[in-house]
């Protein structure tokens, strides 16, 4: 495909760019000054637990889960889910830049606009939304909700939202689209086909958040849409058909990342990639069709159909999980520090994917329902799970964005400050959701005895602060004092790895042959062999 | 590339087959109505990329690489503006919709000149 370069007419900016890379960069920075922001939440939230209420007033601490949530889920882990897919998707099948550039930017101004109006309502009179992460109707409506603070949520989610569900077409389309020549679908690697359900469930899944909120704007200025109880269910029934798959768009993209991870330092291709995309699209499909399982409680919808796609979830988990144990079985493998976290996400998520199944159940879901267990299990799918394939994905794909090195050793420490404070933090929730804490609770009685747990959850949680510290010493001294990676410093298998580091305006100058999804694999084979 | 409309189409199915084996189990409309349309929205979107790789083939199109363009930003924070006076009146509307009609402005006038540079190119 031949290309033409537009000449500047615009001081080139990042907030203007419709670079992918740039694009991609801007909102992995907003994203990260939003973690920083909705951890300090946690802090403080965990800080309130330990000290078993009067650090702050109840509503206070309504406003700190609801903005944690939000903040976590609608402007860190899925616009970071996206953006790395929007750097990489691009260079992986091979093209030279994504397609739809300037929507691709709109979506990054969208998810922009949307986080500060949604922070923006701590600085009203009212106070920030307080009604959870899912805005409960009727708890959100205006009676109940009063203020501007709700209304900035629900615009703000609704624009985010939108921008995401534009980031998420555009990266489908690149990789539908835009491929290289010789880049065919069954030689798209790993992660690209993780982009690829992932952005298909946040463009048909994620429409019904913006209809939910649109609806319940409606409700709060006319009243009259969302009417009693049946409304409140519709309501739900709209939000977690987003609210579930948002899940496992919090955790394709880290699968793939973690696949990539696996197959290049365990200097082995990835094992059984056909078993794998086939799993990849099955499951895609069946958790879009197991959302009611939030609502089981209910007992308003099917919950025998809801239990049983919620449990056959475990099929195309399994064969995903068989193939990263088949990929580093045997391996030539190397302990880097990205490796170490894709080996932390198997682990961890697994812990947080088995408390699913307990959750899928609706009997032991009656009694476990909005308590600590399902935090617990939350927790470990998208913080000890997710947010450890994403880092495992930073420590591999930083040599190739900026072309430095990060200190491995530095790294390391990152590593097990990281483990242990995710699991101090974590674990000890499944055992006081089992002796009946509920979540969102600002105090407890002291004849319950859950102190001393919390006391030790907020030791865990202030661990896991200190690691994304050394994290951030990390970045700050591998960017100060610069060790070059050079184009391909782990001896990858895929084609982003074949363009200079960091990648040119066009991606590449020139591309390898493409005769599978590990061409750069293929490349070092074929020179092995040729002697 | 057309075979890249079949993941589309395959996957909408597939939910469809999922959404439909819901009738076992004596749904609620909202519960049966939400996944039907997303499945059928798969599969139409699907047929719309099959439909418009057919009528694009295979042939080769220059293609143009932009460096920015402020006036998308400024076009989506107008809105945005816009769209909170929905919440907060109609003093907010119109000013988001004149910063938007300013980004509108400045949209169509990078379409131009990118139309106007692939001609030249063309013509080259």
């Amino acid at each position: 495909m031949s290309t033409v370069a537009l000449p500047a007419r615009v001081a080139s900016s990042s907030l203007a760019s419709t670079d992918h890379k740039r694009i991609a960069g801007t909102a992995c920075g907003v994203a990260f000054l939003f973690f920083l922001a909705g951890g300090l939440l946690a802090l403080l939230m965990r800080s309130q637990l330990a000290a078993d209420g009067g650090v702050v007033s109840q509503q206070t601490y309504n406003e700190l889960f609801t903005m944690h949530g939000s903040t976590m889920v609608y402007l860190v882990i899925v616009p970071v889910a996206l953006a790395v897919g929007i750097y990489f998707v691009p260079l992986q099948v091979g093209a030279a830049e994504i397609a739809g550039p300037r929507v691709t930017l709109a979506g990054l101004w969208l998810y922009v606009c949307g986080g500060v109006l949604m922070w923006s309502g701590f600085l009203t009179s009212s106070g920030a939304a307080a009604a959870s992460w899912w805005g409960f109707d009727p708890l959100s409506e205006s009676i109940h909700s009063p203020g501007s603070g709700m209304e900035l949520w629900i615009f703000g989610v609704m624009l985010a939202t939108l921008g995401q569900i534009l980031w998420a077409g555009c990266v489908l389309l690149t990789a539908l689209r835009a491929r290289a020549p010789g880049m065919t679908l069954m030689r798209m690697p790993v992660f690209t086909w993780t982009m690829v359900v992932t952005s298909v469930m946040v463009v048909f899944g994620f429409p019904a958040l913006l209809l939910a909120l649109g609806l319940l704007w409606a409700q709060r200025h006319f009243g009259g849409v969302l009417v009693g109880g049946a409304g409140a269910v519709d309501y739900q029934a709209l939000f977690w058909f987003y609210g579930h798959p948002v899940v496992y768009v919090m955790f394709f993209p880290f699968v793939g990342m973690v696949g990539e991870v696996l197959a290049t330092f365990s200097s082995r291709r990835f094992f059984g990639y056909s078993a794998f995309v086939v799993a990849l699209l099955a499951f895609a499909g069946l958790s879009m069709t197991v959302w009611a399982h939030h609502m089981f409680t209910l007992g308003v919808f099917s919950n025998k159909y809801f239990a049983l796609t919620s449990t056959a979830l475990i099929v195309p988990a399994g064969v995903e999980y068989f193939d990263f144990l088949a990929t580093i079985w045997r391996g030539s493998l190397r302990f880097t520090v990205a490796f170490l976290f894709a080996v932390g996400f198997l682990v961890q998520f697994l812990v947080g994917g088995l408390t699913g199944i307990i959750l899928a159940s609706p009997p032991l879901d009656y009694g476990l329902n909005m308590s600590y267990f399902v935090v617990a299990h939350f927790h470990y799918t998208i913080f000890a799970g997710s947010a450890f394939g994403l880092f495992g994905g930073i420590y591999y794909w930083f040599p190739k964005i900026t072309g430095v090195m990060l200190r491995e050793r530095l790294g390391k420490l990152h590593f097990v400050l990281m483990v242990i404070g995710t699991n101090v933090t974590f674990f000890p929730m499944f055992i006081l959701g089992s002796e009946g804490m509920t979540r969102r609770i600002a105090r407890y009685p002291a004849s319950t005895g859950w102190q001393g747990l919390n006391i030790l959850e907020t030791a865990g949680s202030v661990v896991i602060a200190l690691s994304v510290l050394v994290f951030m010493l990390n970045v700050v001294v591998s960017l100060r004092h610069r060790r070059p990676a050079g184009d391909d410093p782990w001896g990858a298998h895929t084609l982003e790895w074949a363009t200079s580091s960091p990648p040119p305006r066009h991606n590449f100058d020139a591309l390898p042959p493409i005769r599978s999804y590990a061409p750069l694999l293929d490349l070092r084979e074929g020179a092995e062999a040729s002697g | 590339m057309r075979r890249a409309a079949v993941v589309l189409i395959g996957w909408g199915l597939w939910l469809a087959v999922l959404t439909c084996l819901q009738a076992v189990f004596a749904p609620k409309l909202i519960q049966f109505s939400i996944p039907a349309v997303a499945s059928a929205a798969c599969v139409i979107a699907g047929l719309g990329l099959w439909l418009t790789e057919a009528r694009q083939g295979e042939q080769e199109r220059p293609r143009l690489i932009t460096d920015s363009s402020v006036a998308t930003a400024t076009l989506i924070v107008g809105a945005a503006v816009a769209l909170v006076g929905a919440g907060f009146g109609l003093w907010l509307i119109l000013i988001g919709a004149g910063i938007a009609a300013l980004g509108f402005g400045g949209v169509v006038r990078e379409q131009r000149a990118r139309a106007r540079t692939l001609r030249e190119e063309g013509s080259r």
